[in-house]
């Protein structure tokens, strides 16, 4: 009995499906795109990190590499071998170079390494040529072919540290740099990198690592990179965060015993003259005190000796004093012998007168008879002797004064001679403390310079690069990322739709099949039973759907994206590897089939819980009402009659509305975004080249020269009749910061505002009103504003020869590729206070005849004025590139005339399904072919016209958020969409839907007539 | 008199799988110009085919069906779309009215395509519908939408006006209002009118009575004076 009823039930569905296989096809293809998309994107990202994975496995990519200043010893590298978790290590150098080639200069990476086999680290991948064997052999990147590079030519490179000319004997491409374009920057020359080259590092030590450095650290063999791969992590995903954390471990480990070592390094070598600086810190520190000790003796005795010299003047004053007094005593003592002896010499004139008379009395008379005259006289006489006596003996007092005051005259010289003597003393003394202490001063300052030294003996310097520090594989990411938002993004219309497709789909089905329904419950299934026949029927048409979807989906889409992407950016052969994510397939599973089960299972819930006696009544048909659009009367009125039934119609079934809106929008939103990426990235080219940059020839000097014998070659080439105009400018590589954001880009140093303004078009990006080129601030190109967050007048900071300067902003410029910012001579020479040196020129040609430009060319090298490159021919190579967008169009387009096939089938199908009375009658009143076309399909026009016209505001975002999702840091795609874009999308919308009602034509001339004979089911 | 429409030896046949079944086995009849003509028969008489023949919805497979001279039975697709179009006017049982339209949009609906067509609007005064023009289907009563149905018939002014059952969704009353209606028009305005029906109980009420029977023609009675519809009871 069971069985039976089974039976029938599944017969029933059986029959369900088959007959109504125009709706099976709709919920079955919509779910399959939807699907398709929705897998597809989803495990795009997931293709790209596998598919680069394996790529960076396969070439065994280094997970680890470090490089240090001080370089790495034998010893070091032993030591990190032992550490546990390391599969492989490999060390060699890596340094900048310029190279010369051509008569031109280019920076290049350069790295060498022990060997070149298959085992190798970071192995380059062989385009050409084969590996280099000898010391003086290179292989070199396959982007520098470009710059007219070949095998077998010589090329010479150079640096701080020395010059060596190697041989190109391969070509290659480094698992390292997987990004087309992106080769870093270079520390030597204008700062840009054309390339790398790798070498042996037999006999090149020498050019990556100073001499001294051998000698500070005694050591013969040096390595100033080392790579690791780490054990196991070839089983995760690179682009992994398990990944990051696997390796975090071992880079921890390694990281810290590279510091240990170097810091014990850096001790041993600080060790020494540490030493040395204390024993002559010491031995200074005794001179010092010697002399110090030396100056308070001196100083000491210097005092005694004035102080005893001080006493004897002062003694000597005393006796002087005494002398004085002395003299004046005697003076007036002798003054009065003096005159008493004159008295008494009178006394004596007279008695020795009388003397003589009486004396020649005498002889005259006898003698013996003295007189007492002449006893008197004797008397007298010897009374004058007496005095005589007295007179002497003072007189020898006299002699003694004399002899004092001599003395006297002996001691004052003696002192003058002494202190004399102590000057002399003392001004010798200084002058030999003076020499002291500027010997110890010389001595503290040669301290202070030994001191110094012991300083700056390097610390050493360790640097890791992981992934993180790659900027090929961090650009790959970011890319990835982009893909993973529009994933996000992008098939949420298809679903949109196909839940509108499945509701409107579901629910005419229900309704058709009331009655029947209404039966089945009548004889006695259960409301379940009923309800599981449109589940079944749903999840038949879904299911299916879905995982043909996925499979198809997940083939196709991450396959054409890695396609894309290798072409344009990364230049890799890495082969495809599909990665299917489980999760993907669930969460697809899931919106694809529980989505439109949940619609059918409310359209059901709605319809089958009438009465079964209900529901084998038919349903009273939808009345119908007066539309909005009827109020306008001014309209109406305008409409024909069958724009009115048209209307009506439209504007009856909400639902139906809806999808076929929402869809055909999503097509022309499609169409739109196809034609605008493609006209978006390909007006970048000319944009840039023809907009923004109106000059012919980029003039690159060889080495800067100072802007007075820039202004002499200007004069001079300004004078040739090839030559319209030319600028010698200063273009350098630097970093752009503001805040925490930093971006790389080039400074443009201008000599003359006025001239510039002939080169560079300088445009606000937005208002496109022509900026004022001033002193006071830079030019910033758009995108680099953007990603900076910078504003008119804000402040910015540059690192220009590793010092930072703060500018402000006075323009945003309008600006296509790469990042530039703008300044005058003037304050670039009051910010750095060195005169500006140039070492390009922007140049524009007379003419465009080949031949002049060949002999400019040839007159300016020969002169040394710098070597010409076409700024038409950098464009001719990003438009080749761009040709592969044309790819997207297609892919878009496809998927937008399957979005709309989709919608409008059903909708048609739908419209008949259920007209199929009222076709049927006006067909018996003598509705020709064309007019029964035209009562149905004219509905189809113009839902596709307001659909399109709504597509026209979704595909404005849908294209402005793919150009911005996309966008390159350095590229800034043209986000306007062009009209043209607009109308090729209209114009397919329209064409699809024409070729839909083409094709089901056929279904409306199938209806009988005879259907109008019978009652509404 | 003369006829207006002549079966001459019509036979339809459908074949189903194996069987080949006679529809209309040889039907002959004649039909007047401005007559009243009621075809009835019981179910499988051939009552549709005939309608379908008549309506120029199908040709038949033997034999001529002469309207107004020409035989529409050689007819081809587009020749009877135009017949259709111009020549008849058209009377459902389920009345299938464009549910969208307003009465009066769905009489305009017949008259926009026809060559010399009546204004809608008189014809709605006609049928007695001046009051519910603006009205849609959904809000007219059975009898309402019939009259608007036979409006929609009448505006393209057509040679024959061929209605299939139509008092067969229509209660009593109703349905006798809408035959006298079709009556009506028959008498005031000349139109030819034919009637396909099971119920004998109309033949008193028209000119010319077509019996069918097993696809043929089991009779055909002539009433030189009809009954009013008002008379007639069933």
């Amino acid at each position: 009995m069971v069985k039976r009823k089974k039976k029938a039930y599944w017969k029933n569905l059986r029959k369900t499906i088959l007959t109504s296989k125009a709706r099976f096809f709709s919920i079955f293809a919509i779910v399959f795109l939807g699907a398709a998309f929705f897998a597809g994107l989803r495990n795009t990202p997931g293709t790209m990190t596998q598919s680069m994975d394996h790529y960076l496995d396969k070439h065994h990519y280094a997970d680890l590499t470090y490089m240090a200043s001080l370089g790495f010893s034998k010893d070091d590298i032993s030591e990190i071998q032992n550490i546990s978790g390391i599969e492989d290590i490999q060390y060699g150098y890596q340094f900048d170079a310029l190279i010369h080639h051509n008569d031109s200069l280019a920076g290049v990476t350069v790295y060498a390494s022990e060997q070149y086999d298959q085992d190798m680290l970071n192995q380059p991948y062989l385009v050409d040529g084969r590996y280099p064997q000898k010391d003086n052999e290179c292989v070199i990147d396959e982007e520098m072919l470009a710059e007219d590079y070949q095998i077998g030519d010589e090329i010479s490179i150079h640096n701080d540290q020395g010059e060596k000319t190697f041989k190109i004997v391969g070509v290659v491409n480094d698992v390292r740099y997987i990004a087309i374009t992106d080769r870093g920057t270079n520390t030597l020359g204008d700062g840009t990198n054309a390339g790398y080259i790798e070498i042996l590092n037999e006999n090149n030590d020498f050019l990556a690592m100073p001499e001294d450095l051998y000698e500070l650290r005694d050591e013969d063999i040096l390595y100033n990179q080392i790579s690791v791969c780490v054990k196991g992590a070839k089983e995760y995903n690179v682009f992994s965060e398990a990944y990051d954390d696997y390796i975090e471990d071992v880079n921890t480990k390694i990281k810290s015993t590279l510091s240990l070592k170097m810091s014990r390094l850096y001790e041993d070598l600080t060790s020494d003259a540490k030493t040395k600086l204390d024993e002559a810190q010491k031995e200074y520190d005794e001179g010092y005190q010697t002399y110090s000790d030396s100056k308070d003796l001196f100083d000491e005795k210097i005092l005694e000796a004035k102080i005893q010299l001080t006493n004897a003047k002062i003694t000597l004053a005393t006796k002087e004093a005494e002398y004085l007094k002395a003299q004046s005593t005697a003076s007036s003592q002798i003054q009065d012998m003096l005159e008493t002896i004159e008295s008494t010499s009178e006394e004596l004139k007279g008695n020795l007168e009388s003397l003589q008379k009486e004396l020649e009395n005498y002889q005259n008379e006898n003698t013996e008879n003295i007189s007492p005259e002449v006893q008197k006289s004797i008397a007298s006489l010897e009374k004058m002797g007496d005095i005589l006596k007295n007179a002497s003996s003072s007189l020898d007092g006299l002699t003694q004064l004399n002899e004092a005051s001599i003395a006297i005259e002996k001691a004052k010289l003696e002192i003058q001679q002494q202190e004399n003597q102590l000057t002399l003393e003392e001004l010798k003394t200084n002058n030999e403390l003076e020499k002291a202490q500027d010997k110890l001063d010389q001595a503290k300052s040669q301290l202070d310079e030994a001191r110094d030294q012991v300083d700056q003996i390097p610390k050493g310097r360790l640097y890791t690069l992981t992934r993180h520090e790659n900027s090929g594989l961090v650009n790959f990411d970011s890319n990835k990322d982009s893909i993973s938002s529009i994933a996000d993004i992008f098939p949420l219309m298809f679903f949109l739709v196909s839940a509108l497709v499945s509701l409107t789909t579901m629910t005419r089905m229900v309704e058709e099949q009331r009655s029947q329904s209404g039966t089945l419950r009548a004889l006695g299934y259960s409301k379940w039973d009923v309800m599981k026949q449109y589940i079944i029927y749903v999840i038949f048409a879904t299911f299916f759907a879905c995982i043909l979807g996925i499979v198809s989906g997940t083939q196709f889409f991450p396959r054409i994206i890695y396609y894309l992407y290798n072409l344009m950016l990364f230049q890799v052969d890495a082969p495809i590897s599909i990665y299917a994510s489980t999760w993907v397939l669930l969460e697809t599973v899931f919106i694809s089939v529980f989505v439109i089960l949940a619609v059918t299972l409310f359209v059901c819930m709605s319809e089958l819980n009438l009465m079964p006696a209900v529901l084998m009544r038919p349903k009273a048909p939808k009345v119908g009402k007066r539309i909005l659009l009827e109020r306008i009367h001014w309209l109406w009125r305008r409409l024909s009659f069958n724009q009115k039934v048209t209307m009506r119609n439209i504007f009856r079934y909400k639902k139906r509305f809806f999808m076929s809106v929402i869809g055909i929008a999503g097509c022309t939103a499609l169409i739109i975004t196809g034609f605008g990426v493609k006209s978006s990235v390909s007006q970048v080219v000319d944009k840039q080249y023809q907009d923004v940059f109106t000059y012919d020839y980029l003039v690159r000097l060889e080495d800067s020269v100072s802007t007075k014998t820039a202004q002499n070659y200007q004069k001079d080439l300004l004078n040739r009749s090839e030559v319209a105009n030319v600028e010698y400018v200063l273009n350098k590589s630097i970093n752009i910061l503001k805040d925490k954001e930093d971006l790389y880009g080039s400074l443009i140093v201008y000599q003359s505002m006025d001239n510039m303004k002939n080169f560079v078009q300088f445009r606000n990006y937005q208002t496109y009103k022509d900026l004022v080129l001033d002193d006071e601030g830079v030019i910033l190109t758009a995108k680099a504003a953007e990603l900076l967050g910078v504003e008119d007048n804000d402040t910015i900071d540059i690192e220009l020869n590793e010092t930072k300067y703060s500018v402000k902003v006075s323009g945003i410029t309008e600006n296509y590729f790469m990042n530039y910012i703008y300044m005058s001579q003037t304050l670039y020479e009051s910010l750095t206070l060195q005169d500006l040196e140039v070492n390009n020129a922007f140049l524009i040609l007379q003419d465009d005849r080949a031949s002049s430009q060949k002999t400019l060319e040839a007159y300016m090298q020969d002169k040394g004025y710098g070597n010409l490159t076409n700024v038409s021919s950098i464009g001719e190579e990003f438009d080749k590139q761009v040709q592969s967008v044309n790819l997207v169009v297609v892919i878009l387009i496809v998927c937008a005339g399957a979005l709309n096939f989709i919608v409008l089938y059903n909708l048609t199908n739908i419209n008949i399904q259920e007209r199929k009375s009222e076709i049927a009658t006006i067909k018996v009143l003598g509705f020709r072919r064309k007019e029964v076309y035209d009562y149905i399909f004219r509905e189809n026009v113009l839902l596709s016209v307001i659909g399109s016209l709504l597509g026209m505001i979704f595909g404005y975002f849908l294209h402005k958020f793919i150009i911005l999702t996309v966008e390159l840091d350095m590229t800034m795609f043209v986000r306007q969409l062009n009209i043209s874009s607009y109308i090729y999308a209209i114009i397919m919308t329209l064409g699809f839907t024409y070729f839909i009602n083409f094709t089901m034509r056929h279904v409306l001339n199938k209806v009988d007539m005879v259907e109008s004979l019978k009652s509404i089911e | 008199m003369s006829a207006l429409i002549e079966f001459k030896n019509i036979v339809k046949s459908y074949t189903m799988g194996d069987i080949t079944i006679n529809a209309s086995d040889g039907v002959n009849f004649i039909v007047n110009r401005g007559e009243f003509v009621v075809i009835v028969g019981a179910s499988g008489a051939g009552k549709t085919t005939i309608l379908n023949l008549l309506g120029g919805m199908d040709s038949p497979t033997s034999g001529s069906i002469l309207v107004d001279g020409e035989n529409i039975a050689l007819y081809d697709e587009k020749k009877l779309t135009e017949y259709r179009r111009n020549d008849i006017g058209f009377v459902f049982q389920f009345y299938n009215l464009v549910q969208n339209l307003t009465a009066l949009e769905n009489v305009e609906l017949a008259s926009q395509i026809s060559q010399k067509p009546l204004d809608a609007r008189n014809v709605l005064e006609r049928v007695g519908l001046a009051d519910r023009m603006m009205n849609f289907p959904a809000q007219l009563s059975g009898g309402e939408q019939q009259r608007v149905a036979i409006a929609r018939a009448i505006a393209k002014n057509p040679k024959l006006l061929l209605c299939d059952e139509p008092t067969g969704a229509l209660d009593y009353q109703t349905g006798k209002a809408i035959l006298s209606l079709l009556r009506e028009m028959c008498d005031t305005y000349q139109m030819t009118v034919i009637v396909i029906t099971h119920n004998s109980a109309l033949a008193p009420m028209a000119d010319r009575v077509i019996h069918l029977k097993n696809g043929k023609v089991n009779g055909v009675e002539i009433n030189e004076n009809p009954q009013p519809i008002e008379e007639i009871e069933w």
